[in-house]
């Protein structure tokens, strides 16, 4: 009965572990707009939202709602925040986690006064690939998890779904290690206990390729720290920094400086070498434990009670494939943790079956061949209603639907309604913001065969003196409001980057809706 | 519970018990057969070594003069501790220090020493496969005696041709057992590979 209930506490455990709250997915920074830019921002969080909820890993929240949350909480956009700023991330996702991305294309020829193309320095392939680094922060752990996914620019986005699907909270594991997979196992172990666990693995038809128990010492938990974080270009897992310096200073030609140029070239060649460097070498030596001992994998284990942790090398290529920091052992006594690492390095991944993720991908395909709308319908935007009480204003009216239009031209394809029939048709119909409602909608549709509506509101804050843009969409054919957003902006250049952002968020509510039709 | 969930209670539960610390805990993958090449490796002094030296070649092993061929046990003459231990101060990634920065002098530091951790586990896989190449040795015999008072003694061989674990066992000792007796049962499980 005790046992029976041990199982299922154990259980229970288990699956506090597989639960995460809300992803949230921030900033991805691009080096210039490009097709593949827009549907990986467009697109693969609409269909991460898709693989998640299949694979019931929680819900994704949308740049746009996440922008707001962060806009209002005056937290700036980046791809990677500073600890503090984590920090203050971490209330906002509520345990949640957010995902943050720098996408690295081959920029396009340049070109010279006269319009011709100026050869680049660097040699560009001819299949250009594109390279997009992910960073994923989870406010539960505190920690990032940064993949890299170099994939083709037609099969990015899934690629970036089947690496970011098998993240689990505090887990992550690319494909579980087996019974008879090959192990060089690295763990602080005392020999009588080393002897236990290697029966133990034996035991379970692994095959153990021993590193720890070559001789008779044994290393400490201590000696183990600092492998706990490891910055690599494939996969890193670290918790946030604050990077104050990445090359060392210069050489100050001061008087009084006393270090020679000799002496500082060879701390420079220190950091060239361990530094720049720490990933080539880190993979030769991976290589040569391979080589030399026949081994898939070499595992790491740290059990070390709340502070254990555990990480698994792929031995051919020299990358991490596991990490993970904490487990549902029945106690901390090391046995049971490394009893409950060796679990849960078996444990099946929680993701899509390869029919589910080609099916995904079909749909993806199928929207790219009907061009960056992926077969959205006409999109009528309105001029924005003057709430300001004040001429001094009334130019953004038409302005902000124009930026508007001209943004989200930027960022997706779609067919305005003809300019003319709705403006005729909105200014009779929607004479204030009162006078929208399901009849009217259905009158502007008719009238002017739009499916989507956009327009809002501006107004002045009699607190800061910006103005704040309400903006609304409406989806013409349920007849009903979509999405929207609130946004506050002085006067001044800012107010583009707001009006970006407005049309981003508009974007993607659109996408929202209509993978909600299709789903 | 799902047919899933089940498989794995069982399995979590089949994996603590085989976990379960015994003392008098062993597997064997294959037999190590008499007239191999070994090597014994075993802590103590040298009239010690000797005796068991003694037993492997009376079990009918070809016992390689290593750790054997002069007058120094391997405490006196290596410290593997010594070469491993590197001083560490700091950790970038302590959550416990606010400011958590990163200069580029600690980065290089503690990336030094991770590489330490691995090349270190490397060099010992490079050594023992010299013994292979170098003293045509097939089969490395770790032996601990030294636990005798505290009641246990283990051994471990490793296959250098694969680097592969293929014998693991914590001995308890009874109250009949010696020296003879205890490595005897060890030759015997060896030689049986069950």
């Amino acid at each position: 009965m005790k046992r029976a209930l041990g199982i299922l506490t154990l259980l229970a455990v288990s699956n506090a572990l597989f639960a995460t709250g809300a992803t949230a997915i921030g900033t991805f920074s691009r080096r210039f707009d490009s097709p593949v830019s827009k549907e990986i921002i467009l697109r693969f969080p609409i269909f991460l939202s898709k693989a998640y909820t299949r694979a019931k890993k929680g819900r994704v929240m949308y740049p746009n709602e996440f922008s707001k949350l962060r806009e209002e909480k005056q937290i700036a956009s980046r791809v990677i925040y500073t600890p503090d700023e984590y920090s203050q991330i971490s209330k906002l996702i509520d345990g949640g986690n957010l995902l943050t991305g720098e996408i690295f294309e081959y920029a396009e020829k340049e070109k010279d006064d006269e319009g011709n193309d100026i050869e680049p320095t660097a040699e560009i392939p001819e299949k250009k690939y594109v390279l997009v680094r992910l960073y994923h922060y989870s406010s539960t752990t505190g920690k990032i998890s940064s993949f890299t996914v170099y994939s083709k620019p037609e099969t990015v986005v899934i690629d970036l779904l089947r690496t970011v699907l098998p993240l689990e909270k505090d887990r992550y594991l690319s494909r579980p290690i087996t019974s008879a997979s090959k192990l060089a196992v690295i763990a602080p172990l005392k020999a009588v206990e080393l002897n236990d666990f290697y029966i133990s693995l034996l035991s379970q038809n692994f095959k153990v390729h021993p590193l720890s128990g070559l001789d008779f010492e044994a290393s400490s938990s201590a000696d183990l720290r600092l492998a706990r974080h490891l910055m690599t270009q494939r996969v890193s897992y670290y918790s946030p920094l604050l990077v104050e310096s990445v090359t060392p200073p210069a050489l100050s030609a001061a008087g009084d400086n006393e270090a020679n140029r000799a002496d500082y070239n060879a701390f420079a060649s220190i950091v060239a070498n361990k530094d720049y460097n720490f990933e080539k070498q880190l993979k030769t030596i991976l290589g040569q434990i391979r080589s030399r001992t026949g081994a898939e994998y070499l595992l790491l284990l740290n059990p070390d009670g709340k502070n254990s942790f555990a990480r698994g090398f792929d031995l051919s290529t020299g990358g991490m494939v596991w990490y993970q920091d904490s487990f549902p052992a029945k106690s901390g006594a090391d046995a049971d943790v490394l009893a409950s690492m060796i679990s849960e390095m078996q444990r099946p991944l929680v993701i899509l079956s390869e029919e589910q993720l080609n099916k995904i991908a079909e749909e993806k395909d199928r929207m790219s061949a009907q061009g960056a709308s992926g077969g959205l319908a006409s999109v009528a935007i309105l001029d924005f209603y003057d709430r300001t009480n004040t001429p001094l204003y009334t130019w953004l009216a038409s302005s902000l639907s124009i930026a508007i239009d001209d943004s989200m031209k930027k960022i997706f394809e779609y067919d305005r309604a003809n300019e003319k029939k709705s403006f005729e048709a909105g200014s009779r119909i929607f004479r204030s913001p009162a006078d929208v409602n399901e009849k009217t909608l259905k009158e502007f549709q008719t009238a002017t065969g739009a499916d989507y509506l956009i327009f809002g509101f501006y107004s002045v804050s009699a607190k800061t003196g910006n103005i704040v843009i309400e903006s609304k969409i409406y989806d013409l054919v349920k007849k009903k409001e979509i999405g929207g957003s609130t946004t506050e902006s002085p006067v001044d250049v800012r107010l583009f980057n707001v009006v970006d952002e407005i049309s981003q968020g508009i974007v993607q509510d659109i996408f929202s809706m209509t993978q909600q039709q299709t789903k | 519970m799902t047919k899933k969930s089940i498989i794995l209670a069982l399995s979590v539960v089949a994996f603590f018990t085989a976990c379960r610390s015994t003392r008098n805990n062993y597997v064997i993958k294959e037999a190590i057969p008499k007239n191999s090449n070994i090597a014994v490796l075993v802590e103590g002094e040298n009239d010690f070594k000797n005796a068991v030296f003694m037993e492997f070649m009376r079990g009918g092993y070809d016992v390689k003069a290593f750790n054997a061929t002069d007058f120094y046990t391997t405490d006196d003459v290596l410290d593997v501790k010594s070469l491993k231990k590197t001083a560490f101060v700091t950790n970038l990634f302590d959550p416990k220090n606010p400011q958590r920065q990163v200069a580029v002098a600690d980065k290089v530091f503690e990336n030094i020493y991770k590489l330490h951790i691995f090349n270190f586990e490397n060099l010992k896989i490079e050594m023992l496969q010299s013994l292979q190449k170098k003293i045509g040795i097939r089969y490395v015999v770790l032996l601990s005696l030294s636990k005798w008072d505290a009641g246990y003694t283990w051994a471990r061989v490793i296959k250098l041709d694969t680097m592969q674990l293929v014998y693991v066992q914590n001995y308890s000792v009874g109250r009949k057992d010696d020296l003879k007796s205890v490595i005897a049962t060890m030759i015997d499980t060896m030689q049986k590979g069950k």
